[in-house]
């Protein structure tokens, strides 16, 4: 007879193995009936592996070499039939995965992805099925299930393949549910919003939640306990606010500390004309159908965004996907075509420049991309990678490029000895580092970098900022930050506009915009990122009010949701700017 | 769709121009002389020879010849051959008909046999079945098809004595008969088919059990079979198709070498035949026709595409 408090998922000095390198040696985890728990480690510590291994589907060449897991009366170690995991897989154990984007079949409509396993576990008929189908979809609070029915995944977008990934699985009643980093690759708006229908979906279906992440301040919020893992060990169990409160594992408090990310410490600029100046820029995307004969597709990527930077000045751009924050740094690398507007750099109007200007107009100008795997050419050594930035330095010998870029590598921590080798065997961070540093060879005056720590770990992004930070100081270059994540470009950044669909919807200096958020945009996304604060005892998740009601009284803010509307920036206080609607 | 359809059929007249220009081009360049060629050879008055010229309009300057064929063409005249005096468009189809129940055949047979042995083999991926598979389509690709030709002649015409070894008979006049003179040129041309699209089958596949979505459908508790099926095939098989439409094509066009070696009336063995003979008429025909199979099958696998891949949109 099993009751309520027998745990569904014991897992008992499980050692995991690809070939001959342990991943995970000894790990011991109970999970109760319809508990939620956190699983946190940075990447590689096997916390994914750990997941997988509870579902029988470890990755190619990993095996079970120990240890036992134990769920619900199945051995799941040593099953007596294969079929009988089978059974359990989606009936019993349910799996969301990381990357929505990949994770449903781009081939097989939505309604036949959630019908499938339907089919596969249950004696329901097609209609039954299909009705179960459409109320999943409204629980996880998606309009018109009926339509979404017949669509393909690529006709949504990441959070929204995210919720129809988290009805389809739940749509099963699992007992258990494994999410492996379910909302990482997803803007902070948005992954609170996953997060909270995951939260809300599981509770009502009763189900247990094995919580994976290495964001200990995301998960923290939604888990009664926190187990933390480090290296193929579990170093830590405990319940959440204790954990919080007294960690004692020395790299719980390290991944705390982290997690954190210290004092903000802004980079102002110099007084005096600013290096950048952006005036009214509009950018379109024109997709055009046969030869322009059936007329066009125009998306307003940017809708006349006015900004500037300083010399040596770090200013944030902020905003979800979609909000044309990096297209418009792409714009002023002139990598994106500008339909309008002026680009100052220097003094000089960029549509100025042609030929040899505009060839060293690049190395003023430089860009660090958010994505370390895929920005670095595999097929070139890392020095390589980082002279190539001195290529239209003419002057420059062979053997004073090879000093200036190793020495570059050195100032961003890379010594000189792993010049040969390829990206791939560089981790994550390493990588950008060297972006980074080919970034910086050519001694710019501005760099643009579009979202630089998104794909990193949080221990990580402490890193590179801080990075970034000591760079500046000894290399004295300005910075255009993109980040969807408010927090991280509190860290560094003097001053912050925050976009929205391709508008300014709120532009302050950051302590300002931190102490007194006004758009109610700017609320929603500070609300979004969760960060942990220190308490009276020990550390808590930081409480971020959330949106009010606007005051009475208070001016009529656009709304980029009827952007039909007229728009105007107003100077709120000095220095302040607030889109409101009306006319100017 | 049909949008889609009118749009490359327009398309691919500029492929047709330069296509006839350089057919014609070519053929002038020959060496010999049509008129003479048409008179016997051996012609001892220059007078006659003048007379015919003057009548096949070889008397005329090449563009104004250029012209005077085109519009022959477009009006559907392909002339008549050379050596028989048949109308070059029956003749074509004719010979077009063996052609392609010979390839679509063999191809149907590849397909079917190369699929899922791709699969299998991508499934069981350095495990014993997969390493048969690849050897097994290494050992085919490298015997040349003329060669499994004649060895398949060798072993089950002469030796066995099971199928004819020579001749050709038409399925539409006599279905089993006919079908005995098929089962050797289909074989050959279908195993050296299966080795190549075996090893782009498996090679798709291998890609694709490695996303994410392969993992989910597994993590859902679906059998093997339906993941292998609907959801790896699907994903799997537009590098395949690629191949299919290249060697579709390829063939259609004529498989001069197998047609040979079985002496079939085939499109492959007409061309062959007519450049030996100076047939102009039917050369220049079947070269013309053999740039529309490419043109139509291209366009024919593009749609097929749209069936794989509900990113392509056709319009």
């Amino acid at each position: 007879m099993t009751t309520r408090d027998d745990p569904i998922l014991n897992i008992a000095g499980l050692k995991v193995s690809f070939g001959a390198a342990p991943v995970i040696h000894g790990a011991d985890l109970t999970l109760h009936r319809g508990e939620i728990m956190a699983l946190v480690g940075e990447s590689g510590s096997g916390k994914s592996v750990l997941g997988r291994a509870i579902l029988g589907l470890l990755p190619g060449g990993g095996r079970v070499s120990a240890g036992q897991i134990d769920f619900d009366g199945h051995d799941i170690t040593a099953p007596d039939t294969p079929e009988e995991l089978r059974r359990l897989r989606g009936r019993r154990i349910g799996m969301i995965f990381q990357e929505p984007l990949t994770s449903l079949n781009p081939n097989m409509r939505i309604g036949e992805q959630m019908a499938e396993a339907m089919r596969q576990h249950t004696d329901l008929g097609p209609r039954q099925i299909r009705d179960r189908a459409i109320d999943m979809l409204r629980q996880v609070r998606l309009k018109d299930p009926e339509a979404l029915l017949n669509r393909f995944p690529h006709e949504f977008s990441g959070g929204m393949r995210q919720r129809i990934m988290i009805a389809s699985v739940m749509m099963l009643k699992p007992a258990l549910l494994i999410a492996d980093e379910p909302t990482t690759a997803l803007d902070a708006v948005v992954q609170r919003e996953v997060l909270d229908i995951m939260a809300d979906v599981a509770r009502a279906n009763g189900a247990a939640v094995l919580l994976i992440s290495h964001d200990l301040a995301v998960v923290a919020a939604y888990a009664s306990r926190v187990a933390v893992m480090e290296k193929g060990v579990l170093v830590e169990t405990g319940a959440t606010a204790d954990v919080l409160r007294r960690p004692a594992h020395d790299y719980t408090r390290r991944l705390l500390a982290s997690a954190r990310l210290g004092q903000p410490a802004p980079v102002t600029g110099a007084a005096g004309t600013p290096l950048l100046t952006v005036e009214g820029l509009r950018v379109d995307f024109t997709e055009s159908r046969l030869f322009g004969l059936l007329g066009r597709n125009v998306t307003h990527a940017v809708r006349g965004v006015s900004l500037d930077v300083r010399r040596g000045e770090f200013v944030g751009l902020v905003g979800e996907s979609g909000s044309g924050k990096s297209t418009i740094g792409r714009a002023i690398a002139r990598l994106a075509p500008k339909v309008a507007g002026r680009i100052t750099f220097d003094g000089t109007d960029l549509d100025d420049c042609r030929g040899r200007a505009e060839r060293r107009l690049r190395q003023r100008i430089r860009l660090v991309f958010q994505d370390p795997y895929s920005s670095l050419n595999p097929r070139m050594r890392i020095g390589r990678i980082v002279r190539e930035g001195l290529r239209f330095d003419r002057d420059l010998s062979a053997a004073e490029r090879r000093r200036r870029s190793l020495a570059m590598l050195d100032a961003v921590g890379i010594p000189a000895a792993m010049a040969d080798r390829f990206p791939h065997a560089l981790s994550g961070g390493q990588r950008q580092r060297v972006a980074i540093a080919r970034a910086l060879v050519s001694r710019p005056d501005l760099v643009i970098a579009d979202e630089p720590v998104s794909a990193l770990d949080v221990t990580i992004q402490a890193q590179i900022l801080a990075l970034l930070k000591q760079l500046q100081e000894e290399f004295g270059f300005a910075c255009l930050f993109i980040s969807h994540d408010l927090h991280i470009v509190e860290q560094l950044c003097a001053r912050l506009v925050v976009l929205h669909r391709g508008r300014v919807m709120e532009q302050a200096d950051t302590a300002t915009l931190f102490a007194r958020p006004r758009h109610p945009y700017t609320q929603r996304l500070m609300a979004a990122s969760p960060r942990l604060e220190d308490g009276p005892e020990g550390l808590r998740l930081a409480k971020t009010a959330p949106p009010q009601a606007p005051e009475p009284g208070s001016p009529a803010f656009f709304d980029a949701q009827g952007t039909a509307a007229p728009y105007r920036l107003a100077e709120a206080a000095p220095g302040h700017f607030v889109a409101l609607r009306g006319a100017v | 769709m049909m949008g889609f359809v009118l749009r490359r059929l327009l398309m691919s007249i500029p492929t047709f121009v330069i296509v006839a220009i350089m057919i014609f081009a070519l053929v002038r360049a020959l060496p010999g002389d049509a008129a003479l060629l048409m008179l016997g050879g051996n012609i001892d008055d220059p007078a006659v020879l003048e007379q015919m010229r003057a009548q096949m309009g070889l008397d005329q300057p090449l563009p104004v010849q250029f012209l005077a064929w085109l519009r022959e063409m477009l009006s559907g005249n392909l002339g008549q051959s050379i050596l028989t005096g048949q109308d070059v468009g029956v003749l074509l189809w004719q010979r077009f008909g063996v052609t392609a129940s010979v390839v679509s055949l063999a191809m149907l047979t590849a397909l079917i046999v190369a699929v899922p042995a791709g699969l299998l083999a991508a499934h069981r991926h350095n495990g014993r079945t997969d390493y048969a598979v690849v050897f097994g389509s290494i050992v085919l690709l490298s015997m040349p098809s003329f060669w499994v030709g004649l060895m398949l002649l060798v072993l089950f015409g002469a030796i066995l004595g099971w199928l004819p070894t020579i001749g050709f008979v038409s399925i539409t006049e006599d279905l089993g008969r006919g079908m005995t003179y098929l089962i050797l040129p289909v074989t050959a041309l279908a195993l050296t088919e299966i080795a190549v699209l075996t090893r782009m089958m498996r090679a798709g596949s291998l890609e694709v059990i490695g996303k994410d979505y392969i993992t989910h459908a597994r993590a859902k508790g679906l059998t093997e079979t339906r993941v292998m099926w609907r959801h790896v095939f699907p994903n799997a098989f537009a590098p395949t198709l690629t191949m299919v439409g290249i060697m579709l094509a390829g063939l259609l066009a004529g498989a001069a070498v197998t047609e040979t070696v079985f002496t079939l009336p085939g499109i492959g063995k007409l061309l062959v035949d007519s450049i030996y003979a100076r047939d102009y008429p039917v050369l220049q025909g079947a070269l013309l026709f053999i740039a529309a199979i490419y043109v139509l099958t291209n366009l024919a696998i593009d749609i097929t595409y749209s069936f794989f891949d509900p990113k392509v949109r056709l319009t």
